[in-house]
């Protein structure tokens, strides 16, 4: 596991005195200061001995949600155990590195006794959608004497779905759904629109009897009705960016959050959503817990793919259509 | 252990022994001195919310302040700076132990702790440091762990801003789970590789000495030996037991007698004026000429199988060799300079007193060898030697009347003989109810009070030779050393000062010494063995510690190298080791850490037990440690009892965690509750029998389960 060790502010100033305490040393000839120069570089060398001490036998673990949404908080979890059978572990401190930085939320642990185990929960948050990566945990402490943070790096690996952040947006006019009433699917369901007659079979409900054609035929019969298919609204995202700017970029993230949002929103109503990007047929969804597919497709989009694609085309006239190429099919 | 109660302790136990040595050095005053013994004692009961308060902290600030300008004024009246700013850090470390509140001023106190430490490496060489020394090392990385997680704990819980901070702040320092007996041994544990690092630098560091710059405080200047001598002021240092220096046979003769009369010369004076002896001015100084580290007196080699010494002298000032008389030879170690080793340099006046250069002001070794040579300063041309002061002719005739008529060996053996014989000894000089007729002490002394000091004879000596025109000088010295056999050698004590005279007869400087023997200066008791044992570690100190040098280092290097190729003898190595010292060191380090052990046992046997202990009966006592073994034990396994659930509790959160655990836990858990508060008692084998069920507790690989397995 690989190792760090940095210099704190007192460290640095016990450096110092003790190169102090070292040049008076040598050119006086005081063995008083050798005594007291020895005794400084076995601070320090006794310090670099309990660090190791403390950082090693430990087992980090860590739980985190599988999908978040970015600049929103979220709740994780990270547990130290200490595996030494006798001495216990003091000031450890647990950072996560996310994407390869070190996440700016630190959990700290003042003694963790031999062969136990406490965990901490701390409040994340990722600012950007995506896939980001748990690379691992630093495992840093300073104990015991505040000279140097020793650190060490536990590979710990998760990955973390970040969902587009959801932005302010007006709400979407009832008039944008597309087909709304009914449509013909030819299945049974609990419709309003005819679909057969059939023989009354046990199970049936008595008030869907068809009490004419019983009465014609002279046997019961049941009504069937088509299911009723609800409306949906078709989203057309182009999140192909202008350009290679930061602005085209941002603008393109803005647009995913904006179409994230509407995802939201529609699917809280209840509605049906139709989401077609570039590359993509259009993936449809009913409900919150459908909508997460569509999120996460969402949060996986590449702008610069998409730019090298053709834009994407909605199938309704209604679609909500977002981004730069606003090209919807008749 | 509170944590709070903890650190509080070991940071006073600290900051006291850090003080102490320089408090012992005599560099602050007892003003200071006392001062800190206050805020001391005061800082002890000085604890938050008083000390928190914002009126408290600005009258430290205030008093810290006032503190600095009264050392300011010091200073600018002409205070050594050093002295000043020493005394300051103790002040200032007295005032923070008063003011302890935050985690900055533990950290603060530790610092100007250090300081000392810092500040009585030129403030004394004693072995008071040593002892201080040691505590610091074994306290110090106790006090900055805690104050490290001190740190921690404010900062984490932020407990400046929030009232669940500091609440939470509060139950940790009080908190017992922090900090245990264990930690506090083991970081107390932590100054053996410290320390271990310490001899390791010290012995191997390289002595270039560069010199840039010297000691900070100069070495005390002791009355009788500076450049003027007053009768009485070896009276004042004749009070005190202060070694001055020691010194070991060269012999090896198994016998040493309690104590040795040895006469070792150390300053000389020519010049009496106005009840003062004083030397003439020191131009002539003349370097001595070295052979190699040897020095020779008489220009004639010692012969194999001389007599002689070897001496370690205390700095002191002026530096000065003290050598028994017939010294033929002095051999010292070399000294380190600008990275080079080179040759002492000594020098010799005209009177034969022999100066060392001291750079590091931490005294000599040197060995001298006895060649039965004259007394240096062969010279009698200086008149000064033949000086008298006016109106002293009532002496005068008193010398010619003791004297007589012969040569001048008989007419001075006549007049040393005269002197003891008519004359007394007395401790002191001058003694506040005796008749006292005359204008000098030395009138007082011949024609009043009839007893004196050996400054009283040795100056009537003095005087009346010359006034009978024999050439003579007085000298004062030290006349006898007590046997250490602790350490193995002889002790001068600055009680043993003495003056006696030098008289130039038939071509030769001789000794006379007029003083008549007297049990009262040695009828003193002989130091008892505990200040045997201090003066023996004092010495071991000095020799291996204050004076260990580069030609030391060249020499270990030498034997080990010779070892190495075998041809050396390992008793070289181990010459410095003392297994007299050493062994009463062992069994009070072994004796120590029994006590802590015991003390520990004991305070954790109360705590735990608690007043329950004195009724609960056998049996209870052992369920319960059964009990706590399968505690551990499941604890080791990873299922941990909660402070909070009760045995059966416990028994039944096993039992939800589908852990397998067969039938012995509810068994222990049955029989423990039964014997433990129910009355009952164990049948024969139970105990064996439960202890084997909880050996046999094991993981069963693979699985959450855990199978109680057969008894061992």
């Amino acid at each position: 596991m690989p190792r760090g060790l940095t210099f704190t502010r007192d460290g640095k100033v016990f450096v110092l005195i003790s190169l102090g305490v070292g040049f008076a040393a040598v050119n006086t000839g005081n063995n008083l200061l050798f005594l007291v120069l020895g005794m400084m570089l076995g601070m320090i060398i006794v310090s670099g001995i309990l660090s190791e001490i403390t950082l090693r036998h430990v087992t980090v673990t860590r739980r985190v949600p599988r999908r978040v949404e970015a600049n929103t908080i979220f709740p994780a979890q990270l547990a130290l155990r200490n595996d030494k059978r006798w001495a216990a572990s003091f000031s450890v401190e647990l950072r996560d590195e996310i994407d390869g930085r070190p996440f700016r939320r630190r959990c700290f642990f003042l003694k963790i006794g031999p062969g136990s185990q406490r965990s901490i929960a701390y409040r994340g948050e990722l600012p950007l959608r995506g896939l980001s990566h748990f690379d691992g945990t630093i495992v840093s402490t300073r104990f015991p004497f505040g000279l140097f943070e020793k650190t060490r790096f536990i590979d710990l690996k998760d990955k973390v779905i970040v969902l587009p952040a959801s932005v302010p947006v007006a709400a979407t006019p009832r008039t944008a759904m597309t087909n709304e009433g009914a449509l013909q699917v030819g299945v049974c369901g609990s419709g309003q629109d005819f679909l057969e007659l059939r023989d009354m079979v046990p199970g049936d409900d008595s008030r869907r009897v068809d009490w004419k054609s019983t009465a014609r035929l002279g046997r019961p019969v049941v009504r069937e009705t088509e299911r009723d298919a609800d409306g949906f609204v078709e989203i057309v995202l182009d999140a192909s960016p202008v350009d290679g700017t930061d602005e085209a970029l941002e603008n393109v993230e803005h647009d995913i959050s904006v179409a994230a949002t509407l995802i939201r929103q529609m699917t809280a109503r209840g509605l049906n959503v139709r989401l077609v990007t570039s590359g993509s047929a259009g993936l449809s969804t009913r409900g919150v817990v459908g909508s997460v597919r569509l999120l996460e497709h969402l949060a996986l989009l590449d702008p610069a793919l998409i730019a090298r694609g053709p834009a994407p085309v909605g199938t309704s006239p209604k679609a909500i259509v977002i981004g730069r190429r606003r090209e919807v099919a008749a | 252990m509170r944590f709070a109660a903890t650190q509080k302790l070991l940071t006073f136990l600290m900051a006291a022994a850090a003080a102490t040595p320089m408090i012992l050095s005599g560099e602050v005053g007892l003003p200071v001195a006392v001062g800190f013994g206050v805020m001391l004692a005061a800082g002890w009961f000085l604890e938050p919310p008083l000390v928190a308060t914002v009126r408290y902290r600005q009258a430290l600030a205030a008093l810290m302040l006032a503190a600095l300008l009264v050392q300011v004024v010091r200073m600018v009246g002409g205070a050594p700076v050093a002295r000043a700013a020493l005394e300051y850090a103790l002040i200032l470390l007295g005032l923070k132990l008063c003011g302890r509140n935050r985690f900055s001023d533990y950290q603060q106190i530790a610092v100007l702790s250090f300081m000392q430490v810092i500040g009585a490496t030129i403030a004394t060489f004693d072995v008071s440091y040593a002892v201080g020394f040691l505590l610091f090392v074994v306290l110090c990385p106790s006090v900055l762990a805690l104050a490290h997680l001190r740190n921690e704990m404010e900062h984490r819980f932020r407990h400046e801003d929030t009232v669940e901070g500091r609440v939470a702040l509060r139950r940790l320092l009080a908190s017992r789970r922090v900090v245990s007996g264990k930690f506090i041994i083991g970081t107390g544990l932590l100054s053996i590789p410290v320390l271990l690092v310490t001899v390791a630098l010290f012995i191997g560091f390289p002595r270039f000495g560069l010199g840039f710059f010297g000691r900070l405080s100069p070495t005390n200047s002791m009355a009788g030996f500076t450049t003027e001598v007053r009768i009485g002021d070896l009276d004042r240092i004749r009070n005190e037991e202060i070694v001055v220096l020691r010194f070991e046979p060269l012999d090896a003769n198994a016998n040493r007698p309690d104590r040795m009369f040895i006469r070792l010369r150390g300053a000389v004076f020519d010049v009496y004026e106005n009840d003062t002896w004083k030397r003439t001015p020191q131009r002539f100084w003349k370097p001595m000429a070295a052979r190699g580290t040897h020095y020779s007196l008489d220009n004639r080699p010692a012969p194999d199988g001389s007599p002689g010494y070897s001496i370690m002298l205390e700095s002191m000032s002026p530096p000065f060799l003290f050598l028994p008389g017939g010294t033929g030879l002095i051999e010292t170690e070399p000294i380190a300079s600008v990275g080079l080793l080179k040759a002492r340099k000594l020098e010799m006046s005209y009177t034969g007193v022999i100066r060392y250069e001291d750079p590091s002001r931490v005294g000599i070794r040197y060995r001298v060898f006895l060649t039965d040579s004259a007394l240096p300063g062969a010279s009698s041309n200086n008149p000064s030697y033949l000086v008298t002061p006016p109106r002293t002719e009532p002496m005068a005739e008193l010398a010619r009347d003791l004297a007589g008529q012969g040569s001048d060996a008989v007419r001075a053996r006549r007049l040393i003989a005269g002197l003891k014989r008519k004359y007394s000894y007395a401790a002191v000089s001058e003694p506040e109810n005796a008749p006292a007729k005359g204008d000098t002490p030395l009138d007082r002394f011949l024609f009043s009070r009839g007893t004196g000091t050996c400054e009283h004879f040795a100056t009537s000596a003095t005087l009346m030779l010359r006034s009978i025109g024999i050439p003579s000088r007085m000298i004062t010295g030290f006349s006898s050393a007590d046997y250490n056999p602790i350490g193995g050698f002889y002790a001068v004590r600055t009680r043993s000062a003495h003056a006696w005279t030098e008289a130039y007869i038939d071509g030769a400087w001789t000794t006379l010494d007029a003083t008549p023997p007297s049990d009262a200066g040695m009828s003193r008791a002989p130091p008892s063995t505990l200040a045997m044992v201090i003066d023996a570690i004092g010495m071991r100190w000095h020799r291996h510690v204050i004076g260990y040098d580069a030609s030391t280092q060249v020499e270990m290097a030498r034997t080990i190298a010779a070892m190495w190729e075998g041809s050396g003898s390992s008793s070289s190595l181990f010459e410095y080791i003392s297994w007299k010292l050493i062994a009463p060191i062992c069994v009070v380090l072994v004796l120590a850490v029994l006590g802590v052990r015991v003390l520990f046992r004991f305070r954790w046997k109360r705590r735990r037990g608690g007043f329950e202990r004195r009724v609960m009966t056998r049996s209870a006592l052992k369920a319960t440690a059964i009990y706590m073994e399968f505690q551990r034990r499941m604890a080791r396994l990873g299922l941990e009892r909660k402070t909070n659930q009760t045995p059966n509790e416990y028994l039944s959160s096993l039992v939800a965690l589908g852990v397998d655990i067969g039938e012995a836990p509810a068994l222990i858990t049955r029989r423990y509750h039964e014997v433990r508060f129910g009355g009952s008692g164990f049948e024969e084998g139970e105990i064996e029998h439960l202890k084997a069920q909880i050996r046999g507790f094991h993981f069963d690989e693979g699985s959450i389960g855990m199978n109680a397995g057969s008894p061992k």
